[in-house]
């Protein structure tokens, strides 16, 4: 229906009405004598129509003969909307203009996204592509996609396949990683277990190997905990690699102490730049010495060409000793990390105690961990 | 009358007896196929001479939107549509 009713603007069209005389009658010589008529309405006895311009006199003749006052209401045409903006030049040419702005931006890069990232950042894979070419604001014939892609699977490792998609102005870099291949453990090798620090046997599950151990027992670092020879029935002996879970209560202490020197950050100096279609205002020359970051406009995953850049950069003062109070912020902090990698190792920490004596941070835990490590029986 | 004479007798009063052909979308719009003239025309009644029948179109705010020498399409409300 609309490009019907462009099409009529095109060609141009008027509308008319009339009134008295026999309407039926004007229809039927219209129709008679092939003049296109369309939107006829009839309202209190007057015809309201549409016709093409070229036919415009014959309606008015058959009108005529039907006994009918015709009026035209407008006549829209492109030629007499061309005619009466003819004195506007300025129209023309800034229409013109656009239309040769817009072909020409049509042979750029506008916006680039990626897909099917999981273990990279986008910022990542955009970085590496951006060095070869593809960025917004590139011309879309300068990027060779298959030297490019291989360009980009050569420099990230866990990249399999990588593709650039141009489609109009958007790029679109799809990628496939490579999964981590999953640890093979070789059980030909005879292993014994032993214990990987002090503590006393909780409980234990010996699947493979001879158990040398009961619940209750104290062990230390490196003692045989379940050995990886067996007795046959015969009395000959042969080797195996040795499966059992030991959970043990492990005690367990820590300090914070911090020693390192500190640099004291005197200052930040951050500039900000405003990107628009490929260019960058103002663009800085130091910016590679400082921390970049940019956040562009985006439309549903699709980054545009508008953004702004920071850049940050840091001032710092010489090394220094810390003062009694940040090396005892300092400590916390080493003391915290410390306690963190304890919990997170262990099946459950039964009991923790914190103290400072001498202003030093200092926690004794009792935890459950598991303490069986495997050790290589070496054969000839 | 020869066989022939009658055969093609019966073949010219098949073709005179040509319908109209109508199809009506919702209430809003009928298309009619076959029409040769428009005998009354006013906001809530169209009256349209086929071949073998008077069509008459009942309704509101009833507007011709194309008329060409086959087929008329009339738009608005449509009430009723009777034949005689």
């Amino acid at each position: 229906m609309l490009f019907l009713s462009f099409l009529r603007y095109i060609q141009g069209y008027a509308e008319f009405e009339a009134s008295g005389g026999f309407p039926e009658r004007f229809i039927n010589l219209c129709t008679k004598n092939r003049i296109p008529l369309w939107n006829i309405k009839n309202t209190s006895g007057t015809i309201t129509a549409a016709t093409t311009e070229n036919a415009l006199k014959e309606v008015e003749r058959t009108a005529g003969k039907a006994g009918m006052d015709l009026s035209v209401l407008r006549v829209v045409s492109l030629k007499s909307s061309l005619e009466k903006h003819k004195k506007r030049k300025g129209l023309l040419f800034s229409l013109l203009f656009c239309v040769l702005v817009t072909v020409f931006l049509s042979f750029f890069i506008w916006s680039v996204s990626v897909e099917g990232n999981e273990q990279y950042s986008k910022e990542e894979i955009l970085h590496i592509f951006e060095e070869n070419g593809v960025k917004i604001g590139s011309f879309k014939s300068s990027i060779d996609t298959v030297s490019v892609s291989e360009k980009a699977v050569s420099a990230l490792d866990k990249l399999s396949w990588a593709k650039v998609n141009i489609r109009g102005c958007f790029a679109v870099i799809e990628v496939r990683e490579l999964k981590d291949k999953p640890d093979i453990f070789d059980e030909s090798k005879p292993v014994n277990i032993v214990s990987d620090s002090d503590g006393v046997i909780i409980k234990y599950e010996v699947s493979k190997g001879t158990p040398l151990l009961k619940p209750s027992l104290a062990v230390t670092k490196g003692d045989l905990l379940v050995s990886g020879v067996l007795t046959n029935s015969d009395g000959s002996e042969r080797l195996v690699h040795s499966k059992a879970f030991i959970t043990a209560r492990v005690e367990t202490t820590i300090k914070g102490d911090f020693n390192s020197k500190l640099f004291s950050l005197n200052g930040e100096n951050t500039r900000y730049s405003v990107f628009f279609f490929g260019l960058t205002l103002p663009d800085y020359k130091d910016k590679d010495a400082l921390f970049e970051s940019r956040e562009y406009l985006d439309n549903k995953n699709r980054l545009l060409p508008l953004g702004i850049f920071r850049y940050s950069g840091y001032l710092f003062e010489d090394e220094h000793t810390p003062d009694e109070s940040e090396k005892a912020l300092l400590n916390a902090f080493d003391f915290n990390g410390k306690a963190i990698k304890i919990y997170s190792e262990s099946k459950n920490v039964i009991k923790a105690n914190i103290s400072v004596p001498k202003d030093i941070l200092t926690g004794k835990f009792i935890c459950e961990k598991q303490i069986g490590i495997e050790k290589e029986i070496l054969t000839e | 009358m020869s066989q022939k004479e009658r055969t093609n007798e019966r073949i010219s009063k098949i073709e005179q007896l040509r319908l109209c052909h109508i199809e009506l979308e919702g209430n809003r719009e009928l298309i009619l196929d076959g029409c040769k003239g428009i005998v009354e025309y006013e906001n809530e009644r169209i009256k349209i001479c086929t071949d073998t029948l008077m069509v008459a179109v009942t309704g509101d705010s009833l507007e011709i939107r194309t008329y060409t020498q086959d087929q008329i399409v009339i738009g608005g409300k449509i009430l009723s549509v009777e034949f005689s």
